[in-house]
């Protein structure tokens, strides 16, 4: 069973938010989606949800038209986050709630796991703190049993013990039941560890998918340069993440020849291929914004 | 698969939002309950001397109650982007807009009659043909008006403009519908003379009849709702001037039809003030124009 994106091109209030988005969510994959903050991304997820009716496009289910076919529509979960429906219900009635929704809701795990993370049954979900909260929802969501899972920064909040088992449970599940994941975050680290590869959501569009293994052409380098001043390519051919006096940290988006050549020339005389990360990868493909800030925030200086 | 889009789906909706609303269902219920115990117990208690009015509305009463609970109830759902949600589900937007047309109008409508009825016929049997005629008439009207409540509730987005164009219309439009007992008074013309009971059956069809017609617009309507426009005061787009010219229109026939005065031009005139600031005011929240003032030069 594949989910498909195809085209989905949405306005609010005359402005362009999504346009032309496409792409496929396979069975048992965790996909990551990234942009930069108001890119799209929760409109994109009410989109493929349901919430809000996309002005052009088809997602489907196959060959099914999932819009327009609703009693699909428990093939998928997802919730609006932070502000949802759930807060004003305690989990029992929730359950009580979603047994009806999702023909396939898992009572006994969904039991289970609220018991293990002692979160208490008969209080309301907005009573909890920010992190039994956002535990909560990821227990409900996969106590759906709903093939498809949509995640809206499910690790926003959670300290680093609970967000550890959280992306233990979310892996689990993912094996057991094949579900799919599609996650929102900001947090690449987090994603690094926990996805297949990633959506960047960038100019309204999905500007690319990678994966770590399959960036070959982005690299990035630690470097010490000679003279009092950076050299000029640099600047252009890559995006500087950090620099201490002449020790350069720096990701090329596409690496060519030349550049390995310039860095083996003279005006180095230390160089170091690092391990690549999901958001080095992310700065890469954002590096003409970063570096028009950079150059703004320079004059106003 | 379209067999479970029809029927199936519907029978989802209903499920699920009997569910969802299972505690207010039963307060509501408890609420009707109590009233028919103080409607049964003044009628026996003080029997011709108090209280008959109260006994003789006991269900209009209740549905009255009931149905304003539920709106309020519809209102909560947005707050609590409970719609939101319910879109995402696998009901339909019409199915979710027929489930609370049955299960907050209809329902409490005929629930209310029918405890009436059986209220009626335990404590004066004799008086059965007049409450059901009453509890009919009655129904009819609140269900007109409901009507015109769920189109509004679907057209407009935040809640408080919900609230204002809801009273807007029971101020405004909607009243003077509601004084149509007779055929009579909606054509001005003798229909069935002599025949009260005709004219009134009549003019119940005839505002059953529109109320239909507006629970399928409303229903049309809602199959067309995006949360994005959720802060839209009119979220159909073709709909905001539409929206503007009514509020102007209806204002100005409720003055001109309310003005005793004989007309001249002065009179007519005088009356469009009213319809062209509310006219305005609305425009204001339906496109929200921006004025920039700026003394650079």
């Amino acid at each position: 069973m594949t989910l498909v994106i195809e085209n989905i091109s949405k306005k609010i209030q005359n402005k362009t938010v999504l346009h032309n988005i496409n792409f496929e969510l396979n069975e048992g994959e965790i996909v990551g989606l990234v942009g930069r903050n108001g890119a799209g991304k929760t409109t994109l997820f009410g989109t493929i949800a349901g919430e809000l009716l996309p002005d052009f496009g088809r997602i489907g289910l196959n060959e099914l038209d999932y819009i327009n076919t609703t009693a699909l529509h428990d093939q998928l979960f997802y919730v609006d986050m932070p502000d949802n429906w759930l807060k004003y219900y305690s989990p029992q009635k929730i359950k009580e709630i979603l047994k009806i929704a999702y023909k396939d809701f898992d009572e006994d795990w969904y039991d289970l796991e609220i018991t293990r993370f002692d979160l208490n049954n008969g209080k309301r979900i907005r009573n909890y703190s920010k992190g039994m909260r956002a535990l909560f929802m990821i227990i409900v969501s996969f106590a759906s049993r709903a093939p498809y899972i949509l995640l809206d920064e499910p690790l926003d909040g959670l300290d680093v013990l609970i967000r550890d088992q959280v992306k233990q449970m979310i892996v689990n599940q993912v094996i057991e039941h094949n579900t799919t994941v599609l996650i929102a975050s900001h947090n690449l680290v987090e994603l690094d560890t926990l996805v297949d590869r990633i959506l960047l959501l960038k100019n309204q569009t999905i500007d690319r998918t990678f994966s770590i293994e399959g960036n070959k052409n982005i690299k990035k380098y630690q470097l010490a340069f000679v003279g009092d001043k950076l050299p000029e390519f640099l600047r252009g051919s890559g995006t500087i993440i950090a620099q201490t006096g002449h020790i350069v940290t720096i990701v090329f988006n596409d690496f060519v020849e030349a550049i390995g050549i310039k860095l083996a020339g003279p005006d180095f005389k230390f160089v170091e291929e690092l391990p690549i990360s999901s958001e080095d990868i992310f700065r890469a493909s954002f590096a003409k914004e970063e570096h028009a800030w950079q150059q703004e925030l320079e004059e106003e200086a | 698969m379209a067999a479970r889009v029809g029927g199936g789906g519907m029978k989802q909706a209903i499920r699920l939002y009997t569910t969802i609303k299972k505690n207010q269902f039963i307060l509501a219920l408890a609420l009707g309950v109590l009233l028919a115990v103080v409607s049964v117990t003044s009628n026996l208690l003080w029997k011709n001397i108090t209280m008959k009015h109260f006994s003789e509305q006991f269900g209009p009463v209740v549905f009255g109650i009931w149905i304003f609970v539920g709106a309020t109830s519809v209102l909560n759902d947005q707050l609590k982007h409970l719609d939101t949600w319910l879109f995402t589900q696998n009901i339909s937007r019409l199915q979710l807009f027929l489930t609370r047309v049955i299960l907050l109008i209809v329902a409490p409508i005929l629930i209310s009659s029918l405890m009436d009825i059986v209220l009626t016929l335990l404590t004066e049997p004799k008086k059965m043909i007049d409450i059901i005629s009453s509890d009919a008439t009655d129904g009819v009207q609140f269900f007109f008006i409901a009507s015109i409540m769920a189109f509004v509730y679907t057209l407009i987005g935040p809640i408080w403009m919900k609230i204002a164009a809801a009273i807007f219309m029971l101020v405004v439009p909607i009243s003077p519908v509601t004084q149509f007992e007779k055929i009579d008074n909606i054509f001005g013309v003798k229909l069935f003379e002599h025949n009260d009971n005709l004219q009134i059956l009549s003019a119940n069809l005839i505002i059953l009849a529109g109320a239909i017609i507006i629970f399928m617009i409303g229903g049309y309507l809602s199959t067309k709702i995006s949360v994005d426009t959720v802060d839209e005061a009119v979220r159909i787009r073709h709909l905001r001037w539409p929206v503007i010219i009514f509020v102007f229109v209806s204002m100005y026939l409720t003055l001109m039809l309310e003005t005793r005065s004989p007309i001249n031009s002065g009179i007519i005139f005088k009356n469009m003030i009213i319809p062209a600031i509310m006219a305005v005011i609305t425009f204001a929240f339906v496109f929200k124009p921006t004025f920039k003032l700026t003394w650079d030069k």
